[in-house]
């Protein structure tokens, strides 16, 4: 809603302004193609085999009844596939830096099963309900196997092993991450104040709009396409030449035109689903497409991690901060996926918002026969921030400090060692703190709360902040590269391996274009989604499509327009200094039109020439931070929590297109809310998942969303092009600990465990007697 | 079992076979190519599929296909005339209340609905009238700011003695 700048920054022409978006149109007159929309003449449509064993190891699969069937084209299943170098279907299998590989455990169908849900076998068929008729054919024979579906579980001392092959000592993923810096333990000795808590943190699940599919094709001459849904087609390339030994040149992967959002849950492969369309089409020499029914995606594809987050924060009676020591403990699922980059995030989210002279973060992750765990957006923050948020809110009560006010004392300043292995250049947190304060009404809380008194509903404000990268840098190898050319007409088309689902990148990157080359808008076009149209990108992830694929742009932009004031100036005999091109008009200094952008490239033309740049981006990063205020009613009733109102203050560096930026805040702000009130994925005592559809995975609709004040800081990046920086990610893991704090106020009761759904709220208001009902004999309904 | 069903589809009257077991999804998505109408998750949960019956906001993926006999059916493919767009789609485009459009062909149906029966909607009422379909992008704040748009124009156009779409 408004946009603030706390440094000096140039007016400009394109970026920054509210541009509507260039692929509106088509998607509210429902023309918007996706993946899930294509098919090519002879498709055959596959139907998957999924284990309802936690752990199981796979004695037999009997498929003959099932190729029996009319229209059954083929079967595979674990018995009649070769077992390959073993994979790895998130990103980290080829981003992870060569130093930190990612643990490769995955194969397409394995004789050993390890989570219900697993891949055992899938057919090709002419048609989906013969196909899936075919699977309920298929007899298999397993073995069940002992299993974990807890951290807790999969670390006690002789727990059955999830991966023997990998880890054959236990069931960590990987070694313990541990951040070490000063003495915490005499640092909290001297400490006036030390909190001590434990949280615990759910599994979120995406749930994007468009499932998990593919069609997989051969060409003619041998080529491989492949339409998928994934964040990163040239990624999605690269592992798919891996996994069936082609060379990239030979792998395309597209999409349909857009994707249904995705949110993480796709960055690297989208779950099964390519491996499987490419193994049949193989297979069957036809077309193959995979659709997951929205009950495999929710089993069957990358959630959250959760766990219990265990924290100590020390400090002095003026506030100072002094020690901050924290214990991640995370189930990480069947597959490893993004587990070792996630322990990573988290211990990096938690220790750089603010100033600690002594930390000890460390994380662990565990196998667990469960979903596999791996990205989801806002990677690593809502674990760290649900706890760190609130004990800095505790703390603040233990010296008799405001919390906003503790806050602005301890922030980390640009230069300050904040954990991080880059420097810290830009933070307007402190201003999104003020600013975020100010129009809650911070000040008016004591009023609030004085008015509670003897209510059923009670209400608070609570506030949180925190902050989110800009790119993978340096923990994935992460880059961009762009090609640029000027057409004959004037036209300016960029080639980009950058791809849509939804935050507006297409956009972003015409308007970054139509900048820094001074080409009207209209005349801009990029390609997105198709890894042959494309240059090589490491994906719309970690909140870097701007700051990354956008920097490429403007890098190629510049020095075209360097390249076509050059030729200007020779062409017209003018000085090129002074020479403005913008809007598609190349000006002299005191404003006279001297030619059209067309009228020079039609001059290129004439002398057979053409001006083409490529723009890389060289790999860095930035954080982008956060403050939010929560104002919440709670029903002491019945525990029902009510978000009356977000007021989301976000440091983007600078928004390319402020209502985008503001889209991201408020999407962002309703994960949030989910995380915070309804959103969990737990399993049964046989291993199985729970949540497996919408109507027992309660996201946020349209009801349960009140007001969302999303405001911009603009402290211009020097890393970032135009000063901008990632904003996606930010507000999911924000408003869960607001939540709390509002929470907390508003009744007196600290939530511990999140969701905050209204049987632990009831509970908690019950053990403190808050509840003018209290409960009796409710064991074990809603208990943690 | 084949069986021919004669209904209106975006204001054309059309006679189509399909399985008697089909849903009006699939018919419309397979059989005549109106893949604006999406599927998101198959049990009547999401809306993404939604299509108006008789004005009526629908989930189509749970929907049987031969019930629409003689009724008529709007899918988003119906809604832009002669090329020129809603005052829906067009207030869509305006409020930013678009991102990755998966949810948007069903929720701007269901938004219709609600404007063709109550063209000064309260915020609460948007809210309820929307309530049946997820968002997962949005938070629903644009959409919502869309669709208040969308009602005051068509206001303003009915001040002015505009024809109401």
């Amino acid at each position: 809603m408004s946009v603030i700048q706390t440094a000096e920054m140039e007016e400009l022409h394109v970026v920054g302004k509210r541009v509507p978006r260039v692929d509106a149109w088509e998607k509210v007159t429902g023309k918007a193609r996706y993946s899930a929309d294509i098919t090519l003449p002879g498709t055959l449509y596959a139907a998957v085999v999924r284990s309802p064993y936690p752990h199981a190891r796979v004695k037999s699969v009997d498929a003959s009844q099932a190729e029996r069937l009319y229209g059954v084209e083929a079967v595979v299943h674990c018995f009649n596939t070769e077992q390959g170098p073993p994979f790895n279907w998130a990103n980290d299998m080829i981003q992870s830096p060569p130093d930190f590989p990612a643990i490769r455990d995955q194969q397409i169908f394995e004789r050993t099963v390890r989570y219900a849900g697993d891949e055992v076998a899938a057919v090709a068929a002419v048609s989906q309900e013969i196909a899936d008729e075919a699977a309920a054919l298929i007899r298999v024979e397993y073995e069940p196997l002992p299993y974990v579906v807890s951290a807790e579980e999969a670390m006690a001392p002789g727990a059955p092993l999830v991966h023997p092959e990998i880890s054959p000592d236990g069931n960590e993923i990987g070694g313990e991450i541990r951040n070490l810096s000063g003495d915490t333990e005499s640092a909290f000795a001297q400490s006036d104040a030390v909190i001590e808590q434990e949280y615990h943190v759910p599994i979120q699940k995406q749930m994007q709009m468009e499932t998990q599919n593919a069609l997989a094709a051969w060409e003619g001459d041998g080529k491989l396409t492949v339409w998928s849904t994934t964040q990163s087609p040239t990624l999605v390339q690269r592992i798919l030449a891996e996994i069936f030994k082609l060379p990239m040149s030979r792998v395309r992967v597209k999409n349909g035109g857009y994707v249904g959002g995705s949110f993480g849950v796709r960055i690297g492969l989208g779950a099964k689903s390519e491996v499987i369309a490419v193994l049949l089409a193989l297979k069957t020499g036809q077309p193959v497409k995979i659709s997951y029914s929205r009950r495999d995606d929710c089993i069957a594809s990358e959630t959250r991690h959760g766990g219990t987050v265990r924290m100590k924060l020390g400090l002095m009676r003026d506030g100072t901060f002094t020690a901050l020591e924290v214990r991640f403990l995370l189930a990480g699922g069947a597959y490893a996926l993004s587990s070792g980059g996630v322990s990573g995030a988290v211990c990096g989210r938690v220790g750089s918002v603010y100033r600690f002279p002594n930390k000890d973060i460390a994380a662990s992750v565990f196998y667990t026969n469960t979903t596999p765990c791996g990205a989801q957006r806002g990677y690593g923050a809502p674990q760290p921030y649900f706890a760190l948020e609130q004990t800095v809110s505790r703390a603040a009560e233990a010296i008799g400090m405001d919390p906003v006010e503790l806050r602005l004392k301890n922030t980390v300043c640009p230069g300050d060692d904040w954990g991080n292995p880059y420097p810290c250049q830009t933070t307007g947190l402190n201003e999104c703190i003020r600013m975020g304060a100010r129009r809650i009404g911070w000040s008016e809380l004591p009023g609030i709360l004085a008015s509670n008194a003897g209510q059923r509903y009670r209400r608070g404000l609570g506030v949180c902040c925190g902050n989110h990268v800009s790119s993978g840098f340096p923990f994935q190898i992460d880059h961009s590269h762009v090609f640029m050319a000027l057409l004959p007409d004037g036209s300016v088309q960029i080639a980009t391996g950058m791809m849509e689902m939804g935050p507006g990148i297409k956009t972003a990157l015409c308007q970054i274009a139509a900048e820094s080359v001074g080409v009207a808008l209209p005349y801009v076009s990029c390609t997105i989604n198709d890894s042959e149209t494309g240059c090589y990108d490491t994906g719309a992830q970690a909140s870097r499509s701007v700051y990354t694929t956008g920097h490429a742009v403007m890098n190629a932009g510049q020095a075209l327009r360097a390249d076509i004031l050059k030729f200007a100036s020779e062409k017209l005999g003018v000085d090129a200094q002074g020479l403005d091109l913008r809007d598609s008009v190349l000006r002299a200094a005191g404003g006279r039109e001297l030619a059209t952008l067309a009228q020079l490239a039609k001059q290129l033309d004439d002398v057979s020439r053409q001006l083409t740049r490529t723009g890389d981006y060289t790999s860095y990063n930035a954080c982008s931070w956060h403050a939010h205020f929560a104002d919440v009613t709670v029903d002491t009733w019945t525990g029902e929590v009510r978000v009356n109102r977000v007021v989301a203050v976000h440091d983007v560096g600078r928004a390319v297109n402020p209502t985008l930026v503001e889209g991201q805040i408020e999407g962002g702000v309703s994960m949030g809310i989910g995380y915070a009130l309804s959103e969990e994925i737990r399993y049964d005592k046989s291993g199985r998942q729970i949540q497996d559809s919408f109507h027992k995975y309660m996201v946020p609709m349209s009801m349960d969303i009140g007001e969302i004040e999303a405001h911009i800081v603009e402290t211009n990046e020097p890393s970032g092009p135009y000063g901008a920086k990632g904003v996606a990610e930010n507000p999911v893991g924000a408003v869960p600990p607001a939540v709390a704090h509002a929470i907390r106020n508003a009744t007196g009761v600290w939530m511990t465990e999140a969701p905050m759904t209204p049987e632990r709220v009831l509970q908690a208001l019950d053990d403190a007697g808050v509840s003018p009902y209290p409960l009796q004999g409710t064991a074990e309904s809603g208990r943690s | 079992m084949l069986t021919e069903v004669t209904f209106t589809l975006n204001g054309k009257k059309r006679r189509v076979t399909a399985e008697a077991g089909e849903t009006l999804l699939h018919v419309l998505r397979d059989t005549l190519g109106l893949l604006g109408v999406k599927e998101a998750c198959s049990q009547g949960e999401c809306g993404a599929c939604t299509v108006l019956i008789d004005g009526m906001p629908v989930t189509s993926c749970i929907y049987p296909f031969p019930k629409v006999a003689g009724r008529s059916v709007t899918t988003i493919e119906g809604l832009a005339a002669n090329g020129e767009l809603d005052v829906l789609q067009q207030s869509f485009i305006d409020a930013g209340a678009v991102q990755c459009g998966f949810c948007t062909p069903g929720m701007i149906l269901s938004a219709k609905a609600l404007l063709d029966r109550s063209p000064d909607p309260t915020e609460d009422e948007i809210r309820l009238a929307l309530s049946g379909n997820v968002c997962r992008c949005t938070g629903y704040t644009k959409i919502i700011e869309a669709v208040r748009l969308a009602a005051a124009r068509k206001e303003a156009q009915r001040h002015v003695g505009h024809t109401d779409r």
